[in-house]
């Protein structure tokens, strides 16, 4: 009954809006992995039905994460800091005993399998936003309030690095501009550090073959509009051909032969095309709709931390959405981001669940602010 | 809003303000796309699928229960260049000039080519492919395809199908399993730029061909052979326009052998007729005759509705039926269940299913899956006809109880004589094992699933009894094999033709599994009018089921776990042919009437080595061998007529197989 009570105090619209979001993913997920996943395993749902399995998992985990209370992840901050590094230390260690080729981004665990920089995210916004609560005053200070920070979620961008994750490290290192930016940090560090961090990061971006023909292949774009990128070049014929209204669920091309990855990364390249602009403007808008609710729960709350983490959670949401609708129209070079609750990937999925979880949980914490009731019964 | 958001709302908003701005921003970018360029990306996207050049997939094959070939392929190759990308064009041309001879300028030309892919040489033998395939250069494109064969030609043609030229399933496991026997084609983009030319390119668009899985069928190829071969010898000696057979495992609903004459060659399909592709083992329905009396028989056993010792009278071979006249092929008196099963008389039947009521015997028509479909892997099967019981007419009831008025398809009898042998469950048909992925991964693997259980165990057993008795000293004793116990049921049915039953063609059938007491195998043999002589399902079917399965014993060693470890019974069945020849000649000469007395004959009161002599004085001699046999004794007979003396005496207890003495006048 008490949790019946308390959810009533949830922010509805917030949870409406993720879970449209959940069913648009769900079924582009089926349309658009039918042939590669016939091709790779002789079975049209094979993908289809491990989304779901990771969907009930994700739900679960943002109905659990609605439940308890985000302070307690105050305490926790440190802690699972420490947690995550020696994760993200084993990841690496785990993959050059074993010698794979391919990178070293999951730990697994039986059959069981971890992306661990998705781990590093989420740990570096907890941590962030702990941090502000706690040296607010003192954050205009480099040595104490502004360094300590930019130190560790370097050391966390680093070994997310030489995974290699390049694109997840530059997203946390994003968010924590963004984070130190809000929480009242001088825009002369801020700007010092992004410049520092840019200088350092040029030569990583360089020492890898792949993301180089990425960055050659986008400013060869120059001379013809499609560019030479393969990928895109095929996401952009797929989302001309979608034009205004789109070809109609099931009927893209590009998923049959020519996009790869097409439930993956280029996902919203197969919506484009079978949904047309109207389907691709409802998915961005909708991802504003997120980041506008979270200001609205934000300005109701009376906890510095919970503004931090609310605002910190959905301003990632974005960025991982944002930087994948650039790239798929050959904005930006290919990334490998995918685009949060409709692309096909694990630790994904059930990570920003988890984040969506948290958001309503501080609605719920200001709608309580006078006696939290509702919350006693349920911990009490 | 509260105080501690009111310190932060500044950078907020201006966070805000850029997001929105990203949002706008891309939102142009997308209607930039979608709708301004989308007419010119639209014919981008068609050119492109223009310039693709296929790579074919190679199909997978299709191979028996021990990976034996059923569908091969023949390998050849294609080999083409990226020019653009070539690294060593003198290794390429020295290697590809000195296959096919041609001049050095004829493939030089194509190494100057604009174009992102140039074929250099197509559809080159597998054999003479060597020293191209050790190339390894970035710009050297290689092209595996295949062309069907069907190396065991004839064996299982109807089973696997064929392909047409492109490789596309058109009958049989080829059509039902194309898709994963297909794979899916790889293919390269020939890319140009607005001007025509070719552009150098980072990321080579191309897609490897991903080859088709293997399919692994049930079917054993030996046993597949030797079924064919003896359906089809038969076939020839009989004079039968066609002939049908199917072997199958009881316990899994594995089928091991299914086969139809005539057959073809897949490999050079156009010289038959279509007739012979079909599969009329699973495709065609016919009035099975008698094979069929096991429905009545296991509905009154189940139902209880008749004892194993009840007497009936069998009416000297005739019975008036609501008016109509059923006759027996010999003029039986008074006979058991079990022995009415034994020489298969059609009065008695009709008696057992009179007591079983027409509902119920309908039922168990439905139960034994008769007038549905199996579910078999492949697609063409029958159903057959099961009328409901309102369709039927007075004397349906017992025309069905004949195995008339009924249309099965082989593959029905096959799985309800199957049900007998494993203790009751109808099981679902199994084709095909398992299908493996080019990447070892099992995309299926079959297991068995039962449909239903027609019947309990005990039921069964008292009922495979009852078909051992057939083959050993009934009607079926043309498919005893020395040695083993066989189980088995007759049939002969007239063919019903334009309205009525004709008099001269026939479908003779047979329907047995060995070893009786833990069935390994599961046959049925059909022949298709077969000349007035061989009509009889005994004559004309039941050999073909004993020499298929004598060769599969001498093939297959495992079989002999089997057999049946009775050092007594082998003498006994050397004793078998003769007292079965006396049986014969007395039958054909004399016609005497059965004595109205009956004994009551208690086989359970046989202890493992000793039984107990039942008593046979006065009776026919033929009624007297049934008893004596059914106590477990081997009778020794003298003299023709009734039973005057018998040795050892009624009521002794004796050893089992050991002799009784029969004297008669």
């Amino acid at each position: 009954m008490s949790i019946l009570i308390s959810a009533k105090k949830y922010d509805k619209t917030l949870l409406s809006i993720v879970m449209i979001l959940l069913i648009i993913g769900t079924v582009m997920i089926f349309s658009s992995s039918t042939n590669i996943s016939m091709d790779k395993y002789g079975n049209g749902t094979y993908y289809f039905r491990r989304h779901l399995i990771r969907l009930g998992l994700g739900l679960t985990g943002m109905v659990a994460a609605m439940m308890i209370d985000y302070r307690i992840l105050k305490k926790i901050a440190a802690p699972f800091m420490i947690v995550t590094i020696i994760l993200l230390v084993l990841t690496k260690a785990v993959y050059l005993v074993e010698g794979n080729h391919s990178p070293a981004r999951w730990l697994y665990y039986g059959s069981f399998a971890l992306q661990t920089s998705d781990l590093a995210r989420f740990a570096s916004i907890i941590y962030l936003a702990t941090y502000i609560d706690r040296k607010r005053d003192r954050i205009k200070d480099f040595t104490y309030g502004f360094l300590p920070p930019v130190v560790i979620t370097g050391l966390i961008m680093a070994l997310v690095v030489i995974q290699p994750d390049f694109s997840t490290a530059a997203v946390i290192g994003l968010i924590t501009i963004v984070m130190l930016f809000m929480g009242g940090a001088k825009i002369s560090h801020l700007i010092a550090t992004a410049s520092v961090s840019v200088a350092v990061m040029i030569p990583v971006l360089m020492a890898a073959h792949y993301r180089i023909e990425r960055i050659k292949a986008y400013f060869d774009a120059s001379s013809n509009f499609l560019g030479t990128n393969y990928q895109v070049q095929q996401s952009l014929v797929s989302l001309g051909n979608g034009g205004v209204t789109g070809v109609g669920l099931g009927e893209s091309l590009g998923k049959n032969l020519f996009l790869p990855a097409p439930h993956t990364d280029f996902i919203l390249s197969i919506m484009g095309e079978e949904f047309g602009f109207i389907g691709i403007f409802l998915i961005l808008t909708l991802f504003l709709a997120i980041f506008q609710r979270t200001i609205k729960i934000s300005k109701e709350c009376t906890d510095v931390f919970g503004i931090m983490l609310g605002m910190a959670l959905s301003i990632q949401l974005i960025i991982y959405a944002f930087i994948n609708a650039a790239v798929v129209t050959g904005v930006v070079p290919t990334t490998g981001l995918p685009i949060p609750f409709i692309s096909f990937g694990g630790t994904n999925l059930m990570v920003n669940l988890i984040c969506i979880g948290i958001i309503l949980n501080i609605s719920m914490a200001k709608r309580t602010v006078k006696h939290r009731k509702g919350a006693r019964i349920l911990f009490g | 809003m509260t105080k501690s958001f009111t310190k932060f709302r500044p950078r907020i908003l201006f966070i805000s303000s850029i997001v929105i701005l990203l949002w706008s921003g891309l939102t142009m970018r997308f209607f930039y796309i979608q709708v301004i360029r989308s007419a010119d990306l639209r014919e981008m996207g068609l050119k492109q699928g223009q310039n693709k050049v296929i790579l074919p997939s190679v199909r997978g094959s299709i191979k028996d229960r021990n990976f034996k070939s059923f569908a091969e392929n023949v390998i050849h190759y294609s080999f083409g260049i990226n020019p653009n990308l070539v690294e060593n064009e003198q290794i390429i041309l020295d290697a590809i000039v000195k296959i096919t001879g041609k001049s050095r300028e004829y493939y030089h030309s194509k190494f100057s080519s604009t174009r992102s892919f140039e074929f250099l040489e197509r559809n080159l033998k597998n054999s003479i492919s060597n020293s191209l395939l050790a190339i390894k250069d970035n710009g050297f494109v290689i092209n595996k395809h295949g062309y069907r064969i069907y190396p065991q030609e004839r064996v299982g043609s109807q089973i696997i199908g064929f392909t047409d030229v492109d490789n596309n399933g058109l009958s049989g496991i080829e059509l039902e399993l194309d898709k994963h026997l297909k794979g899916r084609d790889g293919w390269i983009i020939l890319q140009t730029d607005g001007r025509g030319r070719s552009r150098q390119n980072s990321g080579n668009p191309r897609q490897s061909p991903v080859d088709g899985s293997t399919v692994i069928l049930t079917i054993d190829i030996e046993y597949q052979s030797i079924l064919r071969d003896e359906i089809s010898n038969r076939v020839e000696k009989t004079g039968a326009i066609g002939g049908m057979g199917i072997i199958i495992e009881p316990f899994s609903g594995k089928i091991l052998a299914m086969t139809s004459s005539p057959d073809f060659d897949p490999n050079n399909r156009h010289l038959y007729k279509t007739v012979a592709y079909r599969n009329r083992v699973i495709t065609d329905q016919f009035e099975p005759g008698s094979t069929f009396k096991i429905v009545p028989a296991v509905a009154a056993l189940t139902l209880n509705c008749v004892s194993l010792n009840e007497e009936f009278n069998c009416g000297f071979g005739q019975y008036n039926f609501r008016g109509h006249v059923f006759n027996d092929w010999k003029e039986f008196g008074l006979l058991t269940f079990p022995q009415i099963i034994e020489n298969s008389s059609n009065v008695g039947i009709i008696k057992i299913a009179e007591a079983v009521g027409a509902n119920k015997l309908h039922q168990f028509v439905r139960k034994f899956g008769f007038g549905s479909l199996t579910g078999i892997q492949i697609s063409g099967e029958s159903k057959g006809v099961s009328k409901s019981v309102s369709e039927w007419s007075a004397i349906t009831l017992a025309e069905i109880s004949l195995g008339h008025e009924v249309s099965v398809t082989t593959l029905q009898l096959a799985y309800a004589y199957g049900a007998i042998a494993n203790g009751g469950f109808l099981m679902k048909p199994l084709l095909v094992e398992e299908i493996i992925h080019p990447s070892g991964r099992n995309i299926y693997k079959c297991s068995p699933q039962i449909v239903r259980q027609i019947a309990p165990k005990k039921v069964m057993d008292e009922m495979s009894k009852m078909l051992v008795r057939v083959v050993n000293t009934g009607t079926g004793t043309w498919a005893k094999i020395k040695g083993w116990n066989v189980a088995g049921k007759t049939g002969t049915a007239q063919k019903f033709i334009d309205g009525e039953y004709s008099k001269t063609l026939f479908i003779a059938s047979f329907a047995g599994f060995f070893p009786a007491h833990n069935p390994q195998l599961v046959g049925v043999i059909i022949l298709e009018e077969p000349k007035i002589g061989y009509h009889w399902g005994s004559i004309g079917a039941a050999p073909v089921f004993k020499n298929v399965m004598k060769r599969i014993i001498q093939m297959d060693d495992g079989i002999l776990v089997y057999k049946p470890k009775l050092g007594k019974e082998k003498i006994a069945d050397d004793l078998h042919p003769s007292t079965f020849v006396a049986l014969n000649e007395i039958d054909l000469e004399e016609k005497t009437p059965v004595l109205m007395t009956s004994v009551y004959v208690d086989n359970s009161i046989s202890s493992e080595n000793s039984v107990v002599v039942p008593n046979v004085r006065g009776m026919s001699m033929r009624k007297a061998i049934m008893v004596i046999r059914n106590a477990g004794l081997r009778p020794k007979i003298s003299g023709s007529g009734a039973v005057r003396y018998q040795n050892p005496g009624p009521g002794t207890v004796t050893d089992l197989y050991s002799f009784c003495i029969l004297e008669l006048k």
